[in-house]
């Protein structure tokens, strides 16, 4: 009996955990990897998040809001975890979900998000299914894989005017999105002929094989779809093998550590990035995020995700409600000044924004060209 | 770039590798060859090595010792390392693997596993989850064979890591030490029973085979300019794999091995779509086991032993 | 007694301090020391801790007072066994009835984790545990299954129920593809050979795009139903039914089927 009594005692404890009462809170969910290989991104994107709600509540919070609370899911880059994370959000009644950070993690998790009918603004999910299936309540900060690629391709076409391309990637679900359309683009404009593609493995120090293969072929530029720990090996052994051609690289790549262990292999290595305008609001987020998390620098996705977190809020702010459409109408039809730059989204829930290209010069980071006004900076 | 080039290019690119896969599958062998255990923590050995080096390396460069002692520079380094690791491997011996000596093989594997990601982990709170960039002492200078390129890093690393194969060969063939080594490794009780102290004998074992992965640690992490926690997982399975295919347990067979999957390796990816590079490498074992179950150089080792 | 303790409790200080403190204290080129020393002190605390209770375990006045005397666990778990088996399972039952009527989302999803893990474990459990063989690519099989339900489920829009025996068809036939050349190997080199073969599926199934979608992986199939009440609406409580069900079936099956006859068969291969 005692016993009995011990489990009934039990299942009344996990209900009445589930249904808490709930306070005048605006609650916002995070979801990004905290554990695993990307948790430094993750963390980024939380503390972000964390960031915003700081400084809105510094100033006065939201009117008909107690306070404004922040839940961290951790998405561990897993499409099964993000699931999980996202219900468990759910479960605790969150307003909006800024996250995940890997597509392969967004995209699953956005299911219940959007059964659920909950504002979902990812910092850093580029796969462009995301927004592709017609969820009304999905919003992305961060350029999409195909404008990225266009980004890539009009430079390679128009600011080096290469004839032929190699193309490398490491077979994860965002460098081949990449790949992908880049020989997409490439084909419709007929002005650059894919020679080679050729795939390594993540997690590998030795890619000379491959990149002997492509010595071989001789392109004039060879794309490494890469993330950075990769990359900077292989500018090291293209570099080694004595290969002349242009090499060019994505954002994951933008990396201080690409430089510091790319070392002089690394100088003239082109990527592509989203440029950062250089506004006061910047300077002051920069400010108060690095004496809030004791941090040297801001993390890339720190932005992207203080721009969601900042975005939601403003508009539920300006809606006067929570309600999920009436918000969602409000990010759709309105334009934001973000510490990225300007913040405006299409019908899909795209952001209006283009990479730029940069250069490693003198072991920095130094922006190079601009495929909108085809101009060097 | 010719064909004649090309294919030279790819086979030194293959020796190069193949000549890591060898030092890392060296350690295996040993280990299997005493106790016929899996030493699964020996690729976290392989990382400790690599970070040790690097503080070393870095410590050094910082008091301008890398200009002016180049040659000394290294012996300290891969000294360090090898000495570091060798202790290492004594304590993980001591207290994962000697109490279950005589218990079931799976707890003894099972205890190497949980040894192996007690290390990583302890390398991912130490050292921190992104990469740590070496100190470049190598540049990209280098000489030109029929048009293709060999860094002088390169063939540091390939002459090192063939005379610390051969130094193991004679150590293992004409020391006291050594002899004790293969007695203890052909009949660990009849060893005890001539008066070979087991125990040391052990010891020494888990010291060397530690130390030459700590060397393949140093190596790797000199030439490709960065070590980060979990690399050793990638490592350790070509090197088992190496070390099986070989023969585990016979050290020529580890070389051997460890060229052949580099060579694999490497080959694949110049002829033939290289993302199913890993599939052929593991195909070839399979292979190789299936036509001869104990290994190319292994000798036959009876059911009962298993 | 406690002197050799003592001093075996300095050397290995000593050894510790060897292996904790350069990894420990350099994460970049400075000496991290106070991040060093309190790692090693943890580490030279707990190694103090276990050589104390060694050395008061081995104390006269100890074993004179507690020696024989039977482990509070060993205690509790004679209480518990007094309970026939019947309440127990019974018991079981009605709390997997209820759990997902008063779950949320989220208990449900860890339910269903807990569940899956089960069925894993259950299948490692013969293979390694009765059988012997440390198989380290025992999760290919697991992909296959998943693979199968989703290709047939989004090619030609089979159902759950009639996938599930063919994903177990097709699991079995892959076991027999890697058991056949595998099993006169001895123990070790099973053990790099089926992680070869993990890998090899592993590797297949993220290379072949035209079937797998390579790395974006399969989304959109349908979830698991019956006639009524339907899951498509309701979704994660009623995969909770179906995956207990299924374990319902099976647990009795693993329970009886290696244990009593193949038991034999297998242990003696093991050994």
């Amino acid at each position: 009996m005692k016993r009995i009594g011990i489990v009934a005692l039990c299942l009344l404890l996990m209900t009445g955990f589930s249904s808490m009462a709930m306070a005048k809170t605006l609650k916002i969910g995070t979801l990004s990897p905290l554990t695993g290989p990307y948790a430094q991104d993750g963390t980024d994107i939380l503390q972000g998040v964390k960031t915003a709600v700081a400084v809105v509540e510094k100033a006065g919070g939201i009117p008909g809001f107690d306070k404004i609370e922040v839940i961290p899911g951790d998405s561990a880059c897993d499409g099964g975890k993000a699931t999980m994370a996202a219900n468990k959000l759910i479960n605790s009644g969150v307003n909006g979900v800024v996250g995940a950070y890997c597509s392969s993690a967004t995209i699953p998790s956005s299911v219940p998000l959007n059964e659920a009918n909950i504002i979902q603004i990812t910092p850093a999910s580029t796969h462009t299914d995301v927004t592709a299936r017609g969820f009304k309540q999905i919003f992305r900060m961060c350029p999409r894989d195909d404008v990225q690629a266009w980004s890539t391709v009009k430079f390679l076409e128009d600011g080096l005017k290469v004839k032929t391309l190699a193309l490398i990637d490491d077979r994860q679900t965002y460098t081949v999105g990449l790949t992908e359309n880049i020989t997409k683009f490439a084909k419709e404009n007929n002005k650059i002929k894919i020679v080679a593609l050729e795939h390594i493995t993540p997690g590998d120090k030795d890619f000379t094989a491959v990149l002997t293969k492509l010595k071989k072929v001789n392109p004039d530029a060879i794309y490494m779809g890469v993330y950075q720990p990769e990359g900077s090996l292989m500018v090291r052994q293209a570099k080694a093998l004595g290969i002349k051609a242009k090499l060019i690289t994505e954002d994951a790549v933008y990396h201080p550590k690409f430089i510091e262990v790319g070392g002089k292999a690394a100088e003239g290595t082109f990527l592509t990035f989203a440029k950062a305008p250089d506004t006061p609001e910047r300077k002051n987020f920069e400010k108060t995020y690095m004496k809030m998390w004791n941090a040297k620098n801001v993390g890339s996705y720190g932005y992207y995700a203080y721009d969601a977190a900042m975005v939601f809020m403003e508009a539920v702010k300006k809606a006067g409600t929570t309600d999920t459409a009436k918000v969602a109408d409000t990010i759709r039809n309105n334009t934001w000044n973000g510490v990225s730059g300007k913040i405006q989204f299409d019908e899909k829930g795209d952001r209006k924004l283009a990479h730029v290209i940069w250069i490693v010069k003198g072991g920095k980071f130094v922006p190079y060209w601009d495929p909108m006004t085809e101009k060097y900076f | 770039m010719g064909n004649t080039s090309f294919i030279i290019q790819q086979l030194i690119n293959a020796l190069f590798l193949g000549s890591i896969y060898a030092l890392i599958a060296l350690g295996y062998t040993m280990v299997y060859g005493i106790i016929e255990l899996i030493n699964f923590a020996h690729g976290e050995l392989f990382t400790a090595g690599a970070f040790i080096g690097i503080i070393v390396l870095s410590a050094l460069q910082k008091f301008g010792f890398v200009e002016t002692h180049f040659v000394l520079t290294l012996f300290l380094v891969f000294g360090t390392a090898m000495a570091y690791v060798g202790v290492l491997g004594v304590a993980i011996e001591h207290v994962a693997y000697k109490p279950l000596r005589n218990a079931s093989r799976l707890a003894a594997i099972l205890s190497a596993l949980g040894m192996s990601i007690f290390l990583s982990n302890g390398m991912m709170l130490s050292q921190g989850v992104s990469d740590r960039a070496y100190p470049a002492i190598f540049g990209l200078k280098g000489l030109t064979i029929i048009g293709a390129r060999v860094t002088y890093g390169q063939v540091f690393i390939i002459v090192l890591s063939l005379v610390l194969m051969v130094a193991l060969n004679m150590f293992v063939k004409w020391t006291k030490l050594g002899k004790a080594m293969r007695a203890t490794a052909q009949n660990l009780n009849m060893a005890r029973m001539l008066g070979i102290d087991i125990n040391r004998t052990i010891r020494v074992t888990f010291v060397i085979g530690p130390a030459l992965g700590a060397a393949a640690g140093v190596m790797v992490g000199m030439y490709y300019g960065s070590v980060r926690f979990d690399m050793g997982f990638i490592y350790m399975i070509k090197a088992f794999a190496a070390a099986i295919l070989g023969g585990i347990g016979s050290i020529p067979g580890a070389v051997l091995g460890g060229m052949i999957i580099g060579g694999v390796e490497v080959l694949w990816s110049a002829f033939l779509p290289s993302e199913w590079k890993d599939v052929t490498t593991f195909i070839v074992l399979i292979l190789v086991l299936y036509l001869k179950p104990s290994g190319i150089l292994g000798e036959h080792v009876s059911e009962t032993r298993v | 007694m406690a002197k050799s303790e003592l001093k075996k409790f300095i050397l290995y200080s000593f050894f510790l301090a060897i292996l904790i403190l350069p990894m420990v204290g350099f994460p970049s080129t400075h000496f991290d020391a106070k991040r060093a020393f309190a790692v090693w002190g943890v580490f030279v605390g707990v190694l103090a801790l276990g050589m104390l209770n060694k050395v008061v375990r081995q104390s006269s006045a100890y074993q004179n007072n507690f020696q024989g005397r039977q482990p509070l666990t060993d205690r509790v778990s004679t209480q518990f066994k007094k309970i026939p088996a019947r309440y127990w399972i019974l018991m079981l039952l009605a709390g997997v009835a209820v759990y997902p009527l008063l779950a949320n989302n989220y208990m449900v999803d860890v339910g269903i984790t807990c569940l899956i893990y089960i069925v894993l474990g259950l299948g490692l459990n013969i293979v390694v545990g009765l059988a012997g063989l440390l198989d380290l690519g025992y999760i290919a099989f697991y992909a296959v299954g998943a693979y199968t339900y989703s290709l047939l489920n989004l090619n030609f829009g089979m159902s759950f129920w009639l996938c599930l025996p063919i994903g177990m068809l097709l699991g079995a036939v892959c076991g027999c593809i890697i058991g056949y050349p595998t099993l006169r190997m001895r123990g070790d080199y099973l053990a790099i050979v089926t992680m070869g073969f993990g890998e090899i599926i592993r590797l297949v199934l993220n290379n072949w795009d035209k079937l797998t979608k390579g790395p974006n992986g399969l989304l959109g199939m349908a979830k698991p139903s019956i006639m009524y009440p339907s899951f498509s609406d309701g979704g994660l409580k009623w995969a909770t039914y179906t995956l207990k069900s299924s374990e319902i079936f099976t647990f009795p099956l693993l329970l009886y089927i290696p244990y009593r006859r193949l038991d034999g068969h297998w242990c003696s291969k093991a050994r």
